[in-house]
């Protein structure tokens, strides 16, 4: 049985997973420093040579440019060995599945255009969203794709 | 003459729609929904039934009319994206229980004015009188289609210049059909 795991991040109300082998690092907000590291982003996060820029998004996936007290923590997200986004959040845990089917696509009909979110899932009466680290590049920082 | 069964939804008061006896699973009073962030407005919270997350459409909120935010009717129908394909679920808001009714072909009717210029126009099937009203006969699977949905986000996208009206006018030739490619289809705006 291929149990899937994520790790669930909560911001402004919303619960965002993404695949927990993509997770670089998890850091405290307090740790971003101002850096011009990527468009949008509210900052930058660096250990060792990698350097995250740091989004901070609303409950419908819009980008803020100011970071609420509450959204202690960052989500750090990499492709491979390359550093590639931080998502500021409120909390930080994981979560499992057992199996894939427990992960509808979202319906053509909800679907907006470059909106992030390729799956839903229901878990213990919460609705959750799921994403990966490479959607969430072409979403947050397209100018960072390599051909 | 055929008579033919199909069930009448009434999603508000001015726009009675039909949809075939087949297509219909259940009616539900949904005490649960939940919102998906980000979805379009009229297209934005699930209910989980059967196993399933099932989107819920408000006619109205797509219709641009005010919306009863209180209602939790649901008619549960199912629609195939395309023969053999497996079956995807809609529920769709409603403002009272859906009832069986028989059609007769020579109901049959011209689509109403609202109907026939406006985003729906496309995905009704035909039209038919019943109790004096104009009832559309919806193909559900396009209104649930990727590219229904990227008409109505066309028709809502300020940066292509829509009107300060806001209306659009859809070429006559517009059909839309599951699975179409977006290439066929062509907005116009006023």
């Amino acid at each position: 049985m291929a149990v899937k795991s994520f790790a669930q991040i909560r911001f402004d109300g919303v619960y965002l997973l993404l695949p927990q082998p993509e997770v670089g690092l998890i850091e405290v907000s307090g740790r971003i420093v101002d850096e011009d590291s990527a468009q949008g982003s509210i900052g930058a996060l660096k250990s060792g040579n990698k350097v995250w820029p740091v989004f901070v998004l609303s409950a419908d996936f819009q980008l803020r440019q100011d970071r609420p007290a509450n959204y202690k923590f960052c989500l750090c997200m990499n492709l491979g060995d390359e550093a590639v986004l931080s998502i500021a959040c409120e909390e930080v845990s994981t979560v499992s599945f057992e199996t894939s089917d427990d992960l509808e696509p979202v319906p053509a009909c909800m679907q907006i255009p470059n909106c992030p979110i390729e799956f839903l899932v229901l878990k213990d009466i919460q609705m959750m969203l799921v994403s990966n680290t490479k959607t969430m590049q072409q979403y947050l920082v397209p100018e960072t794709i390599k051909e | 003459m055929t008579i033919s069964e199909a069930w009448l939804l009434e999603p508000n008061d001015s726009l009675p729609i039909a949809i075939s006896d087949q297509e219909m699973m259940e009616y539900v009073q949904a005490s649960v929904s939940y919102s998906v962030p980000g979805a379009p407005n009229y297209c934005n919270r699930v209910i989980s039934w059967q196993s399933h997350l099932v989107p819920v459409m408000d006619i109205d909120r797509l219709a641009g009319i005010p919306s009863d935010e209180s209602g939790r009717l649901l008619g549960l129908m199912a629609y195939q994206m395309q023969p053999g394909a497996p079956l995807q679920y809609l529920g769709l808001k409603l403002k009272v229980p859906p009832r069986k009714i028989k059609v007769d072909d020579e109901q049959a009717c011209e689509l109403p004015e609202g109907i026939s210029e406006g985003l729906l126009e496309p995905i009704c099937l035909s039209c038919f009188t019943y109790e004096d009203r104009s009832v559309v006969i919806l193909d559900i699977a396009s209104l649930c289609s990727a590219e229904f949905r990227d008409l109505v986000n066309a028709a809502k996208l300020p940066a292509i210049g829509q009107s300060e009206s806001g209306e659009i006018d859809l070429d006559e030739d517009v059909t839309i059909t599951a699975g179409m490619d977006m290439d066929a289809i062509k907005v116009d705006l006023i």
